[in-house]
């Protein structure tokens, strides 16, 4: 058989019957789009996430939280472990009114230990961080983030050395927070407030406890079997009892890792179900319409048998035309999806990854639908008696 | 070239049982012959015209095709033989719509194994063997019934067959149309083609070198031998303007 006539035939008959081929192609192309488009925003989705997650959950960190920690807890972690490298306290004290020259804005507002700089992985831009001195005298000094110093001075405004009120407190601005940006939750780390540790305990809020600590090990390999090591420091330190619940929390960075890739998975798997769905009810009618196109063709076919196409030759050449359609619809398909992706990213600024794989996959899945919506009109085809189709 | 030899074919027929549509049929094509094959319709000329050209299959007997038993070819073996061996013409042409003239003669070269060389310039030479080297490019649609039956010859003619069956080719044509395609066969003939033309009108049979008659599934030489004998003059006309080109040689290759 002759490929290159057959296939030049079949582009010539998809181009003849430009409505049908238009209602064959639509939903392979949605299908695929939706396929590609969900899978460039999902990658994108998931290194944003994975970027923030990992930003708080760096690899070999360990979360403590319990509303009955206390620096104590911290140091006997410390001095029983000779694993843990770095450690620090945050206090998280919920929102607050920052005002500044009457205007004022809701955030907020977390105690910081000096190690938080390195072991909470965030710095500043501008001025300084907190220092011993700061957490002895209990200073009533403050890191703002940019969007918050935005919002309160200007964009132009140095917000360095000026003063403003947490509540009712005075506090002076000495150095502004690297940008953060969203966190999973939705919440702008940017708008945040970073005061002394022992300032926000004691000054503001006359409490012992702080809420919530950060660890780092040494071995990352090694991070879950130092958070069973820490749960058993804490029982003891809290006084817990054998078989009784604890009154704490501990978070691996390899446990939040694999709630995060489960996320993304659930997230995929949705986007995938969708797009097959979709892909199904397209081959689906790609069916019917090739039931009927056969059905249509019925002299043709009696006539290539008659000119000596075998079974297997007509059976070929419904088929091919049924995937070439699919094939070009597929590549309209990916084209309509990066557009899509492109688009949604102009609004929600989710960064697009194309992969060679998820193409690859638009593609294959275009085949598929061909080959599954093709083969039984290509059989009926095929089975026609050529007498009875030259009648 | 042919040998049919007791070629029996019936159809079940639902609710009215089986239906013996040939019965026992024997005859012999040769190579240059200009056969006719005529029959009122149901006499079995179509279903003899199907087994002829491999389209279907007889219940019995033997069916030797250019030196070869086909009667016991498989489908793909049945399919490479029409393609090779036997040119089609029928009543309803079957040009594929919306295709060029050229592309529908090069239609049995997709299905051709052999296939060396340029395909293009073997359907335009085929079509300038039946006269249409203007049309080249025009499509079905565009072209006259005389002139699409002619695009069907020339795809027959393509794989070089060794027969030519043509089903009723001026069924569907005005008288002058008509004429000149059965000018074409003769043409044809002359240059050494074997042609069977089936039909069911006496008139255009006697064109032929030779007539058979079916009727009834059974061919019927009696028959025929009585209606050739009353048209002498046209048969031996067609005899003679068959015969004098092919003696001179043959002018198309």
């Amino acid at each position: 058989m002759n490929r290159k006539l057959l296939l030049k035939s079949s582009l010539r008959i998809m181009f003849r019957n430009k409505l049908r081929t238009l209602f064959m192609s639509i939903g392979v192309m949605i299908g695929v789009g939706t396929l590609i488009a969900g899978q460039s925003l999902g990658s994108g989705a998931e290194k944003q996430l994975n970027q923030s997650v990992n930003k708080i959950f760096s690899p070999g960190s360990i979360m403590l939280v319990s509303r009955t920690l206390t620096y104590g807890d911290v140091e006997a972690i410390e001095q029983q472990m000779e694993q843990v490298v770095a450690s620090a306290a945050r206090f998280g004290g919920g929102e607050s009114d920052i005002s500044y020259q009457g205007v004022t804005r809701k955030t907020a507002v977390f105690g910081h230990t000096v190690e938080g700089e390195v072991v909470w992985n965030r710095g500043v831009i501008e001025g300084r961080y907190f220092t011993n001195n700061d957490m002895s005298k209990t200073a009533r000094v403050a890191l703002i983030g940019h969007r918050l110093s935005e919002l309160l001075f200007g964009t132009d405004g140095d917000p360095i050395d000026e003063e403003i009120l947490i509540g009712s407190v005075p506090f002076r601005i000495i150095g502004v927070l690297e940008p953060a940006g969203i966190d999973p939750h939705g919440e702008d780390r940017d708008e945040d407030i970073y005061i002394p540790i022992t300032t926000a305990m004691r000054r503001l809020n006359n409490t012992e406890y702080i809420g919530i600590a950060k660890l780092l090990v040494s071995d990352i390999e090694q991070v879950d079997e130092d958070a069973d090591q820490v749960s058993e420091i804490l029982r003891e330190q809290h006084n817990i009892a054998p078989g009784e619940d604890e009154d704490f929390a501990i978070y691996s960075s390899t446990f939040v890792g694999l709630m995060v890739d489960k996320t993304n998975r659930v997230l995929n798997v949705y986007m995938v179900a969708a797009a097959a769905v979709v892909l199904l009810v397209a081959a689906i009618v790609i069916a019917s319409i090739m039931l009927v196109v056969v059905r249509e063709r019925v002299a043709e076919i009696g006539l290539r048998k008659a000119l000596g196409a075998t079974e297997q030759n007509i059976g070929f050449q419904f088929l091919i035309e049924v995937v070439v359609v699919t094939l070009v619809s597929g590549l309209l398909g990916i084209g309509l999806g990066l557009g899509a992706a492109n688009l949604v990213s102009i609004f929600t600024g989710l960064p697009v990854i194309v992969s060679t794989d998820s193409v690859a996959m638009g593609l294959a899945a275009a085949v598929v639908v061909g080959i599954a919506s093709g083969i039984l009109p290509a059989r009926k085809a095929a089975r026609l008696d050529p007498v009875v189709a030259l009648r | 070239m042919i040998r049919l030899s007791n070629i029996s074919k019936s159809y079940q027929r639902p609710g009215e049982g089986e239906l013996q549509v040939l019965k026992e049929v024997s005859f012999e094509v040769e190579q240059g012959e200009f056969v006719a094959i005529v029959g009122s319709s149901g006499s079995g000329k179509s279903t003899l015209m199907n087994i002829l050209g491999l389209l279907d299959t007889p219940d019995s007997g033997e069916y030797e095709l250019a030196g070869a038993n086909v009667s016991s070819l498989s489908a793909r073996e049945l399919a490479r033989t029409r393609n090779s061996t036997i040119g089609f013409v029928f009543q309803q042409f079957h040009l594929l719509p919306r295709t060029t003239a050229t592309e529908n003669v090069e239609l049995p070269l997709v299905y051709s194994n052999s296939i060396n060389g340029d395909t293009r310039k073997k359907a335009i030479d085929a079509l300038c063997r039946v006269g249409l080297e203007d049309r080249l490019t025009h499509y079905s649609g565009e072209l006259s019934g005389g002139q699409q039956q002619r695009v069907a010859i020339a795809r027959a003619l393509i794989n070089d067959p060794d027969i030519i069956l043509a089903d009723e080719p001026t069924g569907n044509l005005d008288q002058v149309a008509g004429r000149q395609i059965m000018d074409l066969f003769h043409e044809l003939n002359s240059a050494g083609s074997t042609i069977i033309l089936i039909t069911h009108d006496p008139e255009l049979a006697s064109q032929a070198s030779r007539l058979v008659y079916i009727d009834d599934g059974r061919i019927s030489p009696a028959k025929a031998a009585t209606r050739a004998a009353s048209r002498p003059a046209r048969i031996n006309m067609a005899v003679t303007g068959a015969m004098q080109p092919l003696q001179q040689g043959i002018p198309h290759e």
